[in-house]
């Protein structure tokens, strides 16, 4: 069925198709439309599921940790200053290995106030162990929400789905929204080999010495590690049956492409439209979309690349005291796989806007061009004060 | 069960859980302080005259079983119909629920036990083959009458009048039927074993071991004091139940301790070992020691096992497992055989959780590995 629909209110409904059991939220601009629509289909018995109240995000993923160890498929959402509140318990979720889902809406964190699409609340978030996808539009909400219960309840992660605040969550855009019985068939009940049981009592979380503790890790890294692959045939599986395809690495014409534009979230879209018109003047430009950060696509992101000499990276966040965060794994992924030259740009933040001609703009000014903005350390950082 | 041995990352658990059986882990090693179920003193009980075990015969009766209530009741006071109608039940006074809403009608509870049927089989020593009369039936040389019977001597008591009870009988109807006191009498006896001979003529102590004389309540020059003097008359040294100033009806527990005491008075001078013992008790328990919260207000019921139900157990163990149920380590566990909480010391690892929770200040924690 088509459907006119905004990003927030798809997460809702996505999380209603796939039949979550737990929701624990704690509502946050721009992510509130989600958390007021759930508990509307909750309230109006649309959705069999708990609401939990909390005071706080932190007690919101307390709560949907406690869910998912009990065996039910939990669900919440944040953003930005909620999602930096959950911090510790982001660690108790993916060290417990409980496939919880939760959508943040990408927001620059303060000071100074702002509400506008920046991704340093997620990326920061890096290495809490969670699994990271970016979407680039709506449809990506909707289609991401049930690939991602599908590989977190198979491989025994956490997933956060995060969507550009206002580009993707305030922007209606019309999409495909499957049946019950499509989303039935692609997402089977969640069926744990381990629950929080009283007829077979465990402690969860237990307490674990030095001999063993190391090897635990070591399976946990390896079985993160495994997701990129994991994510790829649950993304392969639900092409073949909705004929789109989500996987963790997405390129727009990188067959012949030398230089090649990477981008996470939105900004995907204008990076292809960039490549096109780029191509227009002989430039042999593609565009890659990062869907998945973490576990970073090593495999798929080298071979996306293989051919480019120039990599424009842009960043909607910055590591202060090194550069962009998005550039540093590309460089750590490519180091002595590549000859490729990574160009580190910073544009965006705070939700300034990023436009097909500023992403053609930098790509010429890394292929040698017109300067556009300020160097800075390894970045360049575009429309700031002289 | 013994320790698991994992080999391989791929035998670890996905999520950090125990695996099987963790028993092998002996966490009472680690234990500094030790959890020790031990009773306080009920305030109630201790403001007892006889000490009775007032929450226990409560929980007899909030568990329906208002004959067990009886049986303890009777182990301490042979006339629990008596001071469940007459005593001026001091212990109400004390009770700590009076902290949360309203205070227990423990006088009523106390009534309500000896309402049940049939008379209790209360352990009675074997025969002394000694023979003791008892001159006087108030209060006093009942109950004194009534333990030298469970202590196993030949008891005969003998009363002037025509009705036993001594001052009792004068009681006001109101307040103790004749029926009542009648009834009283003839369980006490059938559970002491022991005989009570109205009309008693002098001269019948022929061949007794020991002669005791209750003649408490009357003034000395009364003739109900003359009367019960005379029975002794003949006897060359009657132990003599006394008390200044004599009792009122509502002292009446004070006159059946009275007799309580000159029971074992009386086994001293026959060389028999005593017949009752007030059982150690630690402190008595205060509200401190309650966790108030834990209890829901309620409002006081004329229903005895309603009413019975809303009884705090002060700092007595009443088995309501709220330790077993905090205990991280399921180490407090109910020995339904003994009626008691143990507790598991090869895992117990003595964090005091349990005694923390324990509504009723009934679980300490000891300075002891
Ligand atoms: S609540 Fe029960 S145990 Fe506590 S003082 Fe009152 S009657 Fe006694
Ligand atoms: S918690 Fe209950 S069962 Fe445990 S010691 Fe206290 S009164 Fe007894
Ligand atoms: S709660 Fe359990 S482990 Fe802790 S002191 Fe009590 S019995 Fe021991």
């Amino acid at each position: 069925m088509k459907k006119v629909i905004m990003g927030t209110e798809t997460a809702a409904l996505a999380a209603v198709l796939a039949r979550v059991q737990v929701v624990a939220a704690y509502p946050i601009t721009p992510q509130t439309v989600t958390v007021e629509e759930l508990s509307d289909y909750i309230g109006k018995g649309e959705l069999d599921a708990e609401y939990i109240t909390v005071e706080s995000e932190h007690s919101a993923m307390a709560a949907c940790v406690g869910a998912s160890a009990t065996g039910s498929r939990a669900f919440t959402a944040t953003s930005s200053q909620g999602l930096a509140l959950m911090h510790e318990m982001l660690h108790h979720a993916a060290g417990g290995r409980l496939p919880i889902v939760m959508l943040n809406a990408n927001r620059a964190l303060s000071p100074p106030w702002n509400l506008y699409c920046d991704h340093t609340d997620s990326l920061s978030q890096r290495d809490t162990g969670w699994i990271q996808y970016y979407c680039c539009d709506v449809q990506d909400v909707m289609d991401s929400t049930f690939i991602a219960y599908r590989v977190a309840e198979k491989v025994m992660l956490p997933v956060m789905i995060n969507l550009d605040g206002f580009y993707l969550t305030h922007t209606s855009e019309v999409i495909d929204v499957p049946s019950q019985n499509e989303v039935d068939r692609y997402l089977p009940p969640y069926d744990p080999a381990n629950k929080v049981d009283v007829d077979n009592p465990s402690t969860y979380g237990c307490v674990c010495g030095a001999d063993l503790f190391s090897s635990l890790k070591y399976r946990r890294q390896m079985e993160t590690l495994a997701v990129e692959q994991a994510w790829q045939e649950a993304s392969d599986e639900f092409a073949a049956q909705f004929g789109r395809s989500h996987a963790p690495v997405q390129g727009h014409r990188l067959d012949d492409a030398e230089v090649v534009i990477v981008t996470i979230g939105t900004a995907g879209g204008a990076a292809q439209l960039a490549a096109d018109a780029l191509r227009q003047e002989g430039v042999a430009a593609g565009s890659l979309n990062l869907a998945m950060v973490r576990p970073f696509p090593y495999q798929s992101f080298r071979q996306a690349v293989s051919g480019a000499k120039h990599l424009v990276v842009l960043d909607r966040d910055v590591s202060f005291g090194a550069e962009g965060i998005v550039a540093q794994e590309i460089k750590s992924c490519l180091y002595g796989q590549s000859q490729a030259q990574v160009h580190g740009f910073i544009a965006g933040v705070g939700g300034m806007d990023i436009t097909e001609e500023l992403l053609a703009d930098m790509t010429r000014e890394a292929l040698g061009g017109q300067k556009q903005g300020l160097q800075l350390g390894d970045s360049i950082w575009i429309k700031v004060l002289p | 069960m013994a320790k698991k041995q994992i080999d391989s990352v791929m035998q670890l658990p996905v999520m950090p859980l125990t695996i099987e059986d963790m028993t092998w882990n002996k966490t009472g090693t680690w234990r500094l302080l030790t959890p020790v179920q031990q009773d306080k003193l009920a305030p109630c009980r201790a403001a007892c005259p006889l000490g009775q075990p007032v929450p226990q015969m409560i929980h007899q009766l909030a568990q329906g079983d208002p004959a067990a209530g009886l049986a303890l009741l009777m182990a301490y006071n042979p006339m629990p119909g008596v001071t469940g109608r007459l005593c001026y039940h001091p212990c109400q006074a004390k009770c700590l629920r009076k902290e949360l809403d309203q205070g227990i009608a423990i006088q009523s509870l106390e009534k309500s036990a000896s309402l049940a049927q049939g008379a209790p089989a209360l352990e009675r020593r074997a025969d002394t083959g000694k023979k003791v009369a008892v001159c006087g039936s108030g209060p006093a040389g009942l109950a004194a009458a009534y333990f030298l019977g469970l202590a196993g001597n030949s008891v005969t008591v003998l009363e002037p009048g025509k009705t036993a009870g001594g001052f009792l009988t004068q009681a006001k109807a109101g307040q103790l039927a004749p029926e009542v006191l009648a009834q009283e009498t003839r369980r006490l006896s059938q559970v002491a074993g022991i005989t009570i001979e109205t009309q008693a003529a002098p001269g019948s102590l022929e061949g007794m071991d020991l002669v005791l004389v209750d003649a408490g309540a009357y003034a000395p020059d009364s003739a109900e004091a003359k009367a019960v003097k005379a029975l002794a008359q003949g006897d060359a040294e009657p132990l003599v139940m006394e008390s200044e100033g004599g009792f009122k009806a509502s002292q009446v527990a004070h006159a059946l301790a009275l007799g309580r005491e000159a029971a074992n008075q009386a086994q001293a001078a026959l060389g028999l070992p005593a017949v009752f013992a007030q059982p150690e008790l630690g402190p008595v328990a205060t509200v401190e020691d309650l966790t108030l919260g834990f209890f829901a207000p309620a409002p006081v019921s004329e229903q005895a096992q309603e009413e019975a139900a809303r009884c705090l157990s002060c700092g007595t163990c009443n088995l309501c497992q709220q330790c077993a149920l905090s205990c991280p380590d399921a180490c407090c566990n109910l020995n339904e055989a003994g009626g008691t909480i143990e507790i598991d010391l090869y895992h117990c690892k003595g964090c005091g959780i349990c005694s923390y929770e324990c509504p009723r200040g009934a679980l300490v924690m000891e300075n002891q590995p």
